[in-house]
């Protein structure tokens, strides 16, 4: 019990110091950016930069939920896609009603979700097997609905969620910090989400003191399967139609943000508000391409670059924790 | 119990496979409507050779894609008129779901054991599907490319945009959108498609060749690659438009960068940053995406390449040769011009530039 507290605190520890590490190198990176570049500190450039991290951000949330389990998502972004196909579906060829719609979709999202846990679960089977195989399915009914058109129409106050600003904050974003907000108090402060830190640090150890393994595992991929879908739809909400691509580069975007942020792919260890800091991150660099008018060919070296560190510094630090563990 | 549950097993294992094995027929008749198209998965088994007065068309897209799509209604379309002159003419479409050469060349094994006719098929990467080309010419199948021509190519003929037409779709975008201006000196943004697609490389050779050679007073801020995503085009053009508020020009090198664009510079002009009609913006191929941002005012030009008239120029010259013995001929597909001025007339005028730049050679 001693050991798990000392584990516990120091995962926190761990994880305060890597935000703090990053939200220091974006400020000495914004700085840099502000000096080199006169349009970069400017209300617009940091209102798109802070809508842009929110699409994938919120699907990331997901993620970092999963990743903490020790399990991994890779259907995160045909889910995306088909909440975002079947919501336009529902306001264009159905009329629906736009609330309706959406939480019609999310539970769609939901039930995508589901049936990963439910197959890691109940046939004991690798995650990044089934949501593999998941993704492929998703992607594959994106193509047997749309036949690769996009399915255009959406109107109504409904497209607040991808276009609308409060004052000078977009509404994506505002959404986006809502869900880290209410992730962020399960993940502290209800047993709920002092299980998924169990179960990832150990999961045997948490079946033998009573936690139900199996069954918040389901809950876990139910809740990414949703996060996804609504950040889907949200998309579907900033382009008024549903895009038979969106999502395709979620994936690993949704890792990066997560692993840059703190949590760890052996699981036990992340943190919500890390994975908005690492998506922040993320966005940033991407910003910074165009801003500093960096030739287009390097952005994937620098992309796979920011993919290579954040795995690096995912590595060094499970070794440093282990060693502290093993005094 | 047991053997309950594997007759039950046996029964449904029966079921699919005659569920699979129906869709070569259906292939092979096309519907009433004359919309023949149909999968080409399963179609080799049957082996079919069509008979004399009966012609039979593999088509083999890049991928399933909305602009693959328009291939495909084309291709329906020379079905249907050909089906009013008393021919017979089936066309099997068989769509990669990635743009994948492993996926591509497992479509056109398939095509050949079907041995139709003509296959066409826009190739992924001209080397990979070379040899098995050559062995289907050999088998007496004609091969048509269609949409991308490819170095070194053996294909009986190509229906589709020359590459110096490709190159210099790029001049005419430079020239419509510098008028549309109105000045004599401004910023340009170009997005610049995919890094590693042929064609894009050309649209955008040729669109800052003509704006450095032509248009001195105009100065290329910056050139970002959206790699054909709308998302990016979007991310990229609302980064565009925080560094360089002043822009004049942004350049969409594929179908989907004008129409991200346009997202991006609406939600700009919403919030103030840019005045409206200070930015035009041009995309590629009068799809349903761009001609939409046409109607809303987001872009201002379209330089068009009918995906149509390829599928419908593909079946009509293999139906020409069939039927009426004319030598199979590549047909150009041209470029034209779209813009809100000629958008409701534009359809009609593109068949007779088409005409007029000898694409219907039979009819001479």
């Amino acid at each position: 019990m001693e050991t798990k507290k000392i584990r516990n605190k120091f995962s926190m520890n761990q994880n305060v110091s890597t935000i703090l590490f990053l939200m220091l190198f974006i400020l000495l990176f914004s700085v840099i950016l502000t000096f080199a570049t006169p349009n970069f500190l400017n209300s617009y450039n940091i209102g798109i930069i802070i809508k842009q991290m929110s699409f994938f951000g919120i699907a990331a949330l997901g993620q970092t939920l999963v990743l903490i389990i020790a399990g991994i998502d890779l259907s995160i972004g045909s889910t995306a896609c088909l909440g975002g196909i079947f919501f336009a579906l529902c306001m264009t060829t159905l009329g629906m009603n736009p609330v309706l719609a959406v939480i019609l979709c999310t539970a769609i999202g939901c039930g995508i979700g589901y049936l990963n846990g439910l197959l890691i679960t109940k046939l004991r089977l690798h995650p990044f097997i089934v949501t593999l195989a998941v993704s492929n399915i998703g992607y594959g009914f994106v193509l047997v609905i749309t036949e690769g058109y996009t399915i255009s129409g959406i109107t109504g106050d409904v497209l607040a969620m991808g276009q609308g600003m409060l004052g000078a904050i977009p509404v994506p974003t505002l959404i986006f910090i809502a869900a880290v907000a209410v992730l962020a108090y399960i993940l502290k402060f209800t047993p709920f989400g002092r299980e998924l830190f169990a179960i990832g640090g150990n999961h045997a150890a948490a079946r033998l003191v009573g936690v139900k393994v199996e069954a918040r595992k389901r809950n876990v991929y139910l809740i990414s399967g949703g996060l996804s879908a609504f950040a889907g739809i949200m998309v579907a909400c900033r382009y008024n139609s549903g895009q038979p691509t969106i999502g395709e580069t979620w994936v690993m975007s949704s890792i990066t943000a997560a692993v840059i942020g703190g949590t760890s792919m052996d699981g036990g260890v992340g943190t919500v508000v890390g994975t908005l800091v690492g998506a922040l991150l993320m966005q940033l660099l991407s910003n910074s391409i165009v801003m500093l008018n960096v030739s287009q060919y390097w952005e994937a070296v620098m992309t796979g670059g920011v993919v290579l560190l954040a795995v690096a510094i995912d590595a060094l630090r499970t070794m440093h924790r282990n060693k502290q563990l093993s005094k | 119990m047991k053997k309950i549950v594997i007759l039950t097993l046996c029964l449904l294992l029966v079921f699919a496979m005659v569920g699979c094995t129906s869709q070569p027929q259906a292939a092979e008749e096309p519907s009433a409507t004359g919309s023949a198209s149909a999968s080409a998965e399963g179609a080799s088994e049957s082996a079919a050779a069509p008979a004399g007065d009966e012609m039979t068309v593999v088509l083999i897209p890049k991928l399933v894609h909305e602009f693959y799509n328009y291939v495909q209604e084309g291709a329906d379309q020379a079905v249907k008129e050909l089906e009013e002159q008393g021919y017979k003419v089936n066309v099997v479409w068989s769509a990669p779901t990635a743009a994948d050469v492993t996926e591509q060349t497992q479509k056109l094994e398939s095509a050949i054991s079907l041995n139709p006719d003509y296959i066409g098929i826009a190739v992924i990467n001209g080397e990979s599907v070379k040899p098995m080309l050559e062995s289907a010419q050999q088998n007496g199948i004609k091969v048509i490319a269609f949409d991308t021509d490819y170095e070194g190519s053996t294909a009986d003929s190509f229906v589709g945009a020359s590459l110096d037409a490709q190159y210099h779709s790029g001049e005419q975008a430079a020239d419509i959108l510098v008028k549309q201006t109105g000045k004599t000196e401004g910023k340009v943004a170009m997005l610049t498609g995919s890094p590693d697609a042929e064609n894009h490389k050309l649209f955008s050779g040729g669109f800052r060749d003509r704006i450095q050679s032509e248009y001195p007073g105009f100065e290329i801020v910056t050139e970002q690659a959206d790699n054909d995503d709308k998302e990016k085009a979007t991310q990229l053009t609302e980064a565009i438009l925080a560094q360089y508020p002043d822009v004049d020009i942004i350049f969409g090198g594929d179908g989907s960068a004008g129409v991200g664009a346009g997202i991006a510079l609406q939600a700009a002009i919403d919030t103030g940053r840019v005045e409206k009609d200070q930015v035009k913006i041009s995309t590629y191929c009068l799809t349903a995406d761009p001609q939409a941002s046409l109607e809303a005012g987001q872009i201002s030009a379209i330089i068009d390449y009918s995906p149509y008239y390829e599928g419908y120029y593909t079946v009509m010259s293999a139906a020409q040769e069939f039927f009426n013995g004319v030598e199979l001929q590549g047909v150009d597909i041209p470029f034209g011009i779209v813009t809100m001025e000629n958008l409701a007339t534009y359809s009609d005028e593109y068949r007779q530039i088409c005409i007029d730049s000898g694409a219907e050679y039979w009819n001479k």
